[in-house]
């Protein structure tokens, strides 16, 4: 199964804030592609920064539910600096 | 005789002023607005506050009448700020509209997610500020505006304005709903005493009002007042949060101390009131620095961990092990 891809700019421009979009995300195009034995690219490119709320709304359930099993289901490209911060700080709280 | 009494200066190291001058209802059916007769200085907060309480008479159907010496000379800034409007005035006098950029954001309402996204994108033209710089106010303003959208249940939205000072690099920010307050919100599920316990609960990290299970569920953290306080705190600048009768004021940090991000909001550098005029709602209102961007990834790490710790007691990172590419 090939990896589903999604470019998050697309759908938040430069700045990711909007949780109602990440919760589509994740209810619609994550959690279903894992579901079936697939794996997930969040790719950041042009995504300047985000904020907390909107990285917890898109992966926080995942790592909770998959626990450490998720790094493997989960990928994350094209992260700036303040991205891969939040998404390290939703992963390492979601996981403890 | 008047209902609201406007005093010279409303900032967030004075915001008590306002307090010891007013009630703040319940409201007649008619009610009197003064402002003080020489000068009115007000910080964000300040206009947000009242442009919730002008929410607060529209609610209640309130006819408005006001005293205002027109020698004042902060008119312009209180009306190119959109106050009076925002109190259900209309405009005292004639101004020569100047463009916002790079000084403030007049107050608005923002009512759903897509008015906050929209909003958002005025920000970098609005402030004349780079993305770089802007990612911490944008940050806060998320955060603060989506509380509101999702949690005040204010029909009339969130109050949001700004100002910046370019040479201090420092933008002061006020928002404000006439929502159902903090006590209401956290109490939906967990056990409160009163205003106050209502605020240390929203200012702790894993504590939302969506659910009683501390760390949150999966669509809120209770994460992001802690966050902005912590910014605050970081560039060494006040945060006041008031919602019903109390509020805490996180102080000044002074540049020979250390900046230490507590969980537990009453060992915090603040100060705290109760039995203060009821405020149907809730205001926030701040200070924060961008002149150090370049410091906002490891600001977030410090708050993350500070957030994980304060939530799991764990302090296990597994950056490393995440897939980054």
């Amino acid at each position: 199964m090939n990896p589903l891809t999604i470019r998050i700019s697309d759908l938040t421009g430069n700045f990711a804030e909007n949780k109602d979009k990440a919760k589509d995300l994740r209810e619609q195009k994550v959690m279903p592609t894992i579901a079936k034995g697939g794996h997930v690219i969040l790719d950041f490119a042009d995504v300047d920064s985000t904020t907390q709320s909107f990285i917890h709304a898109l992966i926080s359930k995942v790592f909770q539910d998959k626990r450490e099993k998720a790094f493997t289901l989960i990928e994350f490209k094209n992260c700036s600096g303040p991205v891969k911060s939040l998404v390290s700080t939703v992963v390492n709280y979601s996981l403890a | 005789m008047s209902d609201l009494y406007i005093p010279n200066s409303v900032a967030l190291r004075n915001f008590d002023t306002i307090l010891k001058a007013n009630t703040f209802g319940p409201w007649p059916n008619e009610v009197h607005v003064k402002f003080h007769p020489k000068y009115v200085a007000m910080h964000p907060v300040g206009l947000a506050l009242l442009a919730a309480l002008g929410d607060i008479w529209r609610k209640q159907g309130a006819n408005l009448s006001g005293s205002l010496d027109r020698k004042i000379r902060s008119i312009p800034y209180l009306q190119r700020m959109g106050l009076f409007r925002a109190m259900g005035f209309i405009d005292p006098t004639e101004l020569v509209t100047h463009e916002e950029t790079g000084r403030f954001i007049p107050l608005r309402k923002i009512r759903t997610g897509l008015e906050l996204e929209e909003f958002v994108k005025t920000i970098d033209p609005l402030l004349h500020t780079t993305r770089e710089n802007s990612r911490v106010i944008k940050h806060v303003f998320s955060e603060l505006i989506r509380n509101v959208i999702e949690h005040a249940i204010a029909g009339e939205g969130a109050n949001v304005c700004a100002t910046y000072n370019r040479n201090k690099k420092k933008i002061s920010i006020g928002i404000s709903d006439s929502g159902r307050g903090l006590f209401t919100s956290i109490a939906k599920s967990h056990d409160l005493t009163d205003d106050l316990d209502a605020i240390h609960k929203a200012l702790t990290p894993g504590v939302t009002g969506s659910t009683s299970r501390i760390g949150g569920n999966e669509q809120n953290a209770g994460a992001g007042l802690f966050f902005t306080k912590c910014i605050a705190q970081s560039t060494r600048n006040n945060f006041l949060i008031y919602s019903g009768t109390a509020y805490f004021k996180l102080k000044v940090t002074p540049a020979d101390h250390p900046i230490v991000f507590h969980s537990d909001p009453t060992k915090d550098r603040c100060s705290t009131k109760t039995e203060l005029p009821n405020f149907d709602g809730t205001l926030i209102g701040l200070d924060i620095n961008i002149g150090d961007q370049k410091a906002f990834k490891d600001l977030i790490d410090r708050i993350g961990s500070a957030y994980q710790l304060g939530v799991t007691k764990s302090k296990k990172d597994y950056t490393k092990r995440i897939h980054f590419t």
